[in-house]
């Protein structure tokens, strides 16, 4: 799948089967949050970033409107990662927001731009991954702190989906 | 000088009013009767001036004029007191002068000259406030001499005053093995119902004009032997209700029907059989008994809708509202006031507490899906709406939209709508709705946060156009309303500002159809500078 | 934030220049010469040179829409009726392309849409097809008798002819003395046209807009240019003729009922106020074609940014609500 943010011109490249992963990964703590990191690389002149990989966090807190991820042994997994061919880099991070929709919230957009400033952190535009999960399915919000403003993407619309699903339609007719 | 010397004083000196027995108080209510003699007629009036005269009440004149032998004259009440029209006062002296000399123009007007007004008063019926029947227009043309059973349902129980009162509606007409329904919507029909008895008399059953008749016996001319025949058998049923509702219909102008209901008591039938002198034979009668009216209204769009609808363009459209938060909430109980009849409701969301401060939703309802509790609501604003549901018509859409064959199908689906409101800020249902054909009327309508701006795009390119114009009218203030605990945040406004532009909206919309001019975007901006404004800016 | 309205104006033509679809313009001039050799073949010497009309000889084409044309000239003795050259030509159309493309009966036109190529394009040729006036008359007058397959304007169906020298007209735009100024505006009034899906005709958007030129002094920048033009319609679009440049006997306005000319002039209105009012509304009327953006130069330089000095970027703990 593609994103793309008109806006400021950049885009997002993400495999169906890490989104069904990360799905899946949201279904299981629903209806808690969870998430973790994304990994990839930046392509075609730091204007594209494929997202190849997550890493999960092996110490979190969530509840059903909050998650913190901690830092327990992300060094050592981020560092593996750095040296693979083609390299992989830490580019943002993800998490669910149950039966909500996929869109930051105030502590959300402070995170990022904490993430942003942090003296560890080498990359100036971390993206953010919502996935707004329900019990008939999900919705994606892709991210990113662009000069310190949070702007979103967009689905490209030339993708073919697969599912199925009857029309159905019910009539109110009871009292 | 006090209010009784006054009044005997003030009405002594008008011309041509003799006082023939002396003003009286007795309570605080003031009693004497006047001659009048005006145009070369001398009327008596029983003259009865209430507490709170010079000034009205309970939206009536508080004095009244009353000659029971004038009640066949147009603009009598049925206990012979006359409706003058007449003019405002709070001075007594001034009052009393106004309201004679409108008696005295009621005088001329319908006593001299025998005036009858082309608007058509219904006859009056003896008042009884424990029962009002609800009718509404049925797709058949009744003709004299008809019976027959009717059902009915009991819809609610109220207070008139003091008095308890019974509010049911009509279903349905039997005749014969043809069965006649009401207009109302499915979900009244679907109500329990019980069973009476109809007859259509063709005539309204009067005397005095203006008066329904008040005993059996006078019933009698209005009905035939068939009918008294039937009424016999029906007198041998038993019944579970202590009376038997029997409606009376006739005609009135303008090729309407009118029904009147007159309650039977279920042990004791109006009717006898007589035989008739020298023969076997016998005749249905009538017994010398007071007929126990109740009220009835004539319920049908004409007059439900009657004191303000939308134009009919509007009204018979087929219209689907996606997205039912606080502005599309408030757009279907506005087209359901206005005598909108078919509405489909799409939302795939829930209600919570928190919707009710801004949406048409009640606390009461509790946690409830949106698109149930809308159509309750709507169903219990009007008998005539007919509700479609759906809550997962657009995530259908968007998961199939790139199927062509789905696609086809979800197209033809919407196209089946006349008028579209999509209410629900969601780009991809704006997106999609931009792929359908025209000439389907689409408004799609969101509003920028405080409410400071209404934006209304239509096709074509409505999804650019609203981007486009969304980020234009972008201030950056990234304000919105984000509570703890929740990741759902959304704009700030209250119930009344965006009320006040959905209203705006929907008004321009509905005068742009009415007027068959076609749809343009446009947006409405608001500002508080010098007082409160709104300006449309169409595109 | 204000826009430039002339910047602005200069980026839609350019985003919308014929030349920026090369490929695509090539499929629709091979096409049109495809169905131009087939109708020569299918009708022989009943049918002078087949040549090409639409914008695209006018110079004054988009590339959002192409309305290419290929007239067909048919002699006089070819047909008995108008009607039967109309029904003629869309039968050999639709059975030589039906399994290749949707063919549809237009005003004067019969429509081909092909299906969707391999790279996802889509051609449409429009065929137009006209008898002489009189036999033997055409190569020296050019006239051409059209068939009106449904209502058109205050024209009505199937009675009415349009008579109609189409070289004349096509010679009317090219020739015009302030012809590059002339063709911006026609170009710009066409994206306006196709974007918001309005009614008049191309041909009657061209015909104003000269009338526009001739009748007023219209200078200036190219956005004093596009309102005076603007101007123009709105306030005279009711009252205007416009005789066809191919034969002065047929007024163009009768393309637009008289309603079709209140909206017009409406939207005229609308469009002058909100653009004068705020410079940024005139991308929603005039946007950019978004396949061809101009090079932004902010956007273009825009990336994912890494901060100086490599290191491992390891975040820190963090909450997310």
């Amino acid at each position: 799948m593609k994103f793309v943010c008109q806006h400021i011109g950049l885009s997002i490249v993400i495999d169906d089967k890490l989104v069904d992963q990360l799905c899946r990964l949201g279904s299981d703590h629903y209806p808690k949050e969870y998430g973790g990191l994304l990994v990839g690389r930046y392509v075609n002149n730091n204007k594209e970033v494929i997202i190849e990989e997550t890493v999960l966090p092996k110490k979190f807190k969530s509840s059903a409107f909050s998650f913190e991820r901690g830092v327990e042994g992300l060094r050592k997994t981020l560092g593996d990662l750095s040296r693979r061919n083609p390299s992989l880099i830490y580019v943002g991070e993800w998490h669910t927001h149950p039966d909500g929709r996929p869109v930051p919230s105030g502590t959300d957009s402070s995170a990022l731009r904490t993430i942003a400033e942090h003296k560890d952190v080498f990359i100036k535009n971390p993206l953010l991954l919502i996935i707004g999960l329900s019990n008939t399915g999900y919705e994606l919000g892709f991210y990113v702190l662009y000069k310190n403003e949070i702007h979103s993407y967009e689905l490209e619309y030339n993708q073919q989906h697969k599912t199925e699903i009857n029309l159905i339609e019910k009539t109110y007719g009871g009292k | 000088m006090n209010r009784l010397e006054t009044v005997a004083d003030v009405v002594g000196t008008i011309d041509g009013v003799a006082i023939t027995s002396a003003f009286v108080e007795e309570g605080e209510v003031i009693f004497g009767s006047v001659a009048i003699s005006f145009l070369g007629s001398t009327l008596e009036f029983e003259v009865r001036i209430l507490p709170a005269y010079p000034l009205q009440f309970h939206d009536s004149e508080s004095i009244r004029f009353v000659n029971k032998g004038l009640r066949e004259y147009n603009h009598v009440n049925a206990d012979g007191s006359i409706c003058v029209h007449t003019h405002h006062s709070t001075n007594l002296k001034e009052k009393l002068l106004f309201d004679f000399a409108s008696l005295k123009e009621w005088i001329r007007k319908y006593y001299v000259e025998g005036e009858r007004d082309a608007h058509y008063e219904h006859i009056v019926v003896p008042q009884n406030d424990s029962l009002v029947l609800l009718f509404t227009s049925i797709n058949h043309t009744f003709s004299k001499g008809e019976f027959g059973f009717f059902t009915y349902s009991n819809l609610a129980v109220g207070f008139k005053r003091d008095q308890k009162i019974e509010t049911q509606i009509v279903q349905q007409f039997k005749i014969g093995k043809s069965s006649f329904d009401c207009g109302w919507s499915t979900v009244y029909r679907n109500m329990d119902k019980k069973e009476g008895l109809f007859v259509f008399i063709e005539q309204a059953p009067t005397q005095n004009t203006r008066f329904a008749v008040e005993k059996w016996t006078d019933l009698e001319p209005y009905v035939t032997q068939d009918f008294l025949k039937f009424l016999n058998l029906m007198s041998k049923r038993r019944y579970n209700e202590a009376a038997v509702p029997l409606l009376v219909g006739y005609k009135i102008p303008n090729e309407e029907i009118h029904w009147q209901c007159v309650m039977i008591p279920a042990s004791n039938f109006p009717n006898y059989a007589e035989k008739i002198p020298g023969t076997t034979n016998y005749i249905g009668r009538f017994a010398d008994e007071e007929m126990l009216w109740v009220s009835t209204r004539n319920c049908s769009p004409k007059y439900f809708f009657g004191r303000g609808s939308f134009a009919p363009e509007i009204v018979s459209s087929k219209i689907l509202i996606i997205g039912i938060g606080a502005i599309g909430s408030n757009v279907a109980t506005t087209l359901v006031r206005g005598g909108c009849q078919s509405i489909t409701l799409i939302d795939h969301d829930i209600k919570e507490p928190e919707n009710v401060c801004r949406a048409e939703y009640s606390f009461s309802a509790g946690v409830n899906s949106k698109i149930n509790e809308l159509s309750h609501h709507l169903t219990q604003i009007s008998p005539f709406v007919e509700m479609s549901l759906s809550d997962h018509f657009m995530d259908i859409a968007k998961i199939t939209l790139n199927n062509s064959e789905w696609r086809q199908i979800l197209l033809q689906r919407l196209s089946e709508y006349d008028l579209i409101f999509d209410c629900t800020t969601d780009n991809d249902v704006a997106f999609i709705l931009d792929e359908l054909e025209r000439p389907l009327k689409i408004f799609t309508m969101s509003i920028t946060n405080n409410a400071k701006e209404l934006i209304c795009a239509v096709p074509p390119r409505l999804y650019k156009w609203m981007n486009d114009i969304t980020r234009q009218l972008q201030t950056g203030d990234d304000d919105l309303y984000n509570p703890n605990g929740c990741w759902n945040p959304t704009f700030k406004a209250s119930y009344n500002d965006i009320a006040v532009l959905v209203q705006f909206a929907l008004k321009h919309i509905t005068t742009s159809i009415a007027n068959n001019s076609s749809p343009r975007s446009f947006y409405l901006t608001t500002s508080t500078e010098d007082g409160f404004n709104i300006k449309l800016k169409e595109f | 934030m204000a826009t430039d309205k002339n910047k602005h104006l200069e980026e839609v033509l350019t985003s919308h220049k014929i030349s920026k679809e090369q490929a695509l313009l090539d499929k629709h001039i091979d096409k049109r010469k495809e169905i131009s050799e087939a109708l020569q073949e299918k009708y022989g010497s009943d049918l002078y040179s087949p040549f090409n009309s639409g914008s695209y000889a006018k110079h004054t084409a988009m590339n959002k829409k192409f309305d290419i044309d290929l007239i067909a000239p048919y002699k006089r003795n070819a047909f008995e009726t108008l009607e039967k050259m109309y029904s003629s030509v869309y039968d050999f159309l639709y059975d030589k392309y039906k399994n290749e493309a949707t063919v549809k009966k237009q005003k004067v036109s019969i429509g081909l849409e092909f299906n969707t190529d391999a790279d996802g394009d889509i051609v449409k040729v429009d065929v137009v097809p006209g008898r002489e006036l009189n036999k033997d008359q055409y190569p020296d007058d050019n006239n051409l008798n059209l068939y009106v397959y449904e209502q058109f304007g205050k024209i009505d169906k199937g009675s009415d002819r349009i008579k109609s020298n189409i070289k004349s007209q096509i010679e009317n735009v090219k020739g015009h003395a302030e012809k590059d100024s002339v063709r911006q505006i026609i170009r710009l009034l066409k994206v306006w046209k196709f974007y918001n899906g309005k009614k008049p005709k191309s041909f009657f958007l061209e015909l104003i807009t000269i009338k526009a030129f001739d009748k007023k002094t219209i200078s200036g920048d190219i956005w004093d240019k596009l309102k005076a033009v603007m101007e123009f319609i709105r306030d005279e679009v009711k009252s205007v003729s416009l005789p066809d440049p191919g034969n002065s006997s047929n007024d163009i306005a009768d393309t637009l009922t008289d309603s079709d000319k209140d909206t017009l002039s409406y939207d005229m209105k609308r469009m002058i106020e909100r653009i004068e009012e705020d410079s940024d509304t005139i991308k929603s009327y005039y946007p950019i074609n978004e396949k061809f953006p101009p090079e932004d130069e902010q956007k273009s330089n825009n990336s994912y940014g890494v901060k100086t000095g490599i290191g491992l970027s390891v975040p820190p703990v963090t909450r997310f609500g």
